[in-house]
């Protein structure tokens, strides 16, 4: 997954990055309030994890509310911080945290932790089962998608953006983001117009339309959303 | 775990830990003297602050000890009590001076 980590304290969020890079994840590092306001406005992340007492940059806690009351981002939240009285805990959790860890932490329960987000997220890969988001069906050990129960050919790469699309669906997600979970971390050679015509391609190929119930919108300078049309036309879906 | 020597080890399986473990030794070590300017110039947010982060990062680098010494310099600076805060900053010297990363045979 691809972790924000909000943490005035640079050996703390060097060892934390290691443990999490090693376990499989990418994180950035955000040192301060403003940085985490900005980088979080340019780029997505899967989890954010955010400690609480920032020094005089301020809180986590006023990020954790800006995330969920200003922006309406229900991406999962880790909270970690030394403050272990149940007051705290309980503010955090209210205030919207999906955890809490209480410092000193530890590498293997932070990385439980953070997988069990994930999971619980829909958002670890698995090979296993279907993901239904009807009429779309991912066979996951089989890597096919079906559109109301008819196979569509997709190549590898098409398979694997329209799955990460749909794990995130309402969500909007940066070119970044995509290049990183898609492209892999090499992507020096790869443009930005390649993600675009991918997109466009599992657009056509999957009928992605407001008649069969999703949207798939390029957001300018930023990245795309998939989500689900609220009133959707009960038609049946259109052949390719 | 305590040596014969009075040495703590700490010992690591691979070497980004044990670069970053050496690495947070190395400026523990240069904290000690920082430490003792700010008691000595009645700087106690600085020793607050310092504490503070010891406390969450000690026991991640497989220090506990220095989670403890790090809750005692907080409590003490945020009291203001510069003679109670002697203790565990002569116990934070001793411990960043007697600690050694080790290598798992």
């Amino acid at each position: 997954m691809r972790i924000s980590l909000l943490e005035d304290d640079l050996d703390q969020s060097e060892i934390v990055t290691l443990w999490l890079e090693t376990a499989g994840h990418r994180v950035t590092h955000f040192g301060c309030t403003e940085d985490f306001l900005h980088g979080t406005m340019r780029e997505s992340f899967d989890l954010h994890i955010l400690d609480w007492m920032l020094g005089q940059s301020g809180s986590g806690l006023d990020m954790l509310k800006e995330l969920r009351r200003q922006r309406e981002d229900n991406t999962p939240v880790i909270f970690v911080t030394v403050k272990s009285q149940e007051h705290f805990i309980v503010t955090a959790l209210d205030a919207g945290a999906d955890d809490y860890i209480v410092k000193p932490l530890r590498r293997s329960e932070l990385v439980a932790r953070v997988n069990a987000l994930g999971r619980r997220a829909g958002l670890l890969e698995s090979n296993r089962g279907r993901l239904e988001f009807p009429p779309y069906t991912f066979d996951l050990e089989r890597r096919e998608v079906r559109v109301a129960g008819v196979a569509v050919a997709l190549t590898h790469r098409e398979y694997e953006l329209a799955l990460f699309l749909f794990r995130r669906a309402g969500t909007l997600v940066s070119r970044q983001h995509v290049l990183e979970e898609i492209w892999g971390l090499d992507q020096s050679k790869v443009y930005t117009r390649t993600v675009d015509t991918h997109v466009s391609r599992i657009r056509k190929k999957l009928n992605i339309a407001e008649q069969t119930g999703w949207t798939l919108t390029s957001v300018y300078q930023h990245g795309y959303r998939l989500e689900a049309v609220e009133d959707r036309d009960p038609d049946p879906i259109q052949d390719n | 775990m305590t040596t014969e020597s009075g040495c703590f080890d700490i010992v690591v399986d691979d070497d980004a830990t044990e670069h970053l473990l050496r690495k947070y030794l190395a400026n523990r070590r240069s904290q000690s003297g920082e430490l003792r300017r700010a008691l000595s110039a009645g700087d106690f947010a600085f020793i607050e602050d310092a504490g503070h982060k010891l406390v969450g990062s000690g026991g991640a680098y497989g220090m506990p000890r220095l989670t403890d010494i790090g809750a005692r310099l907080e409590e003490c600076a945020i009291l203001k009590c510069a003679t109670d805060l002697s203790a565990p900053l002569r116990e934070f010297d001793a411990y960043v001076h007697n600690v050694r990363i080790v290598r798992r045979q």
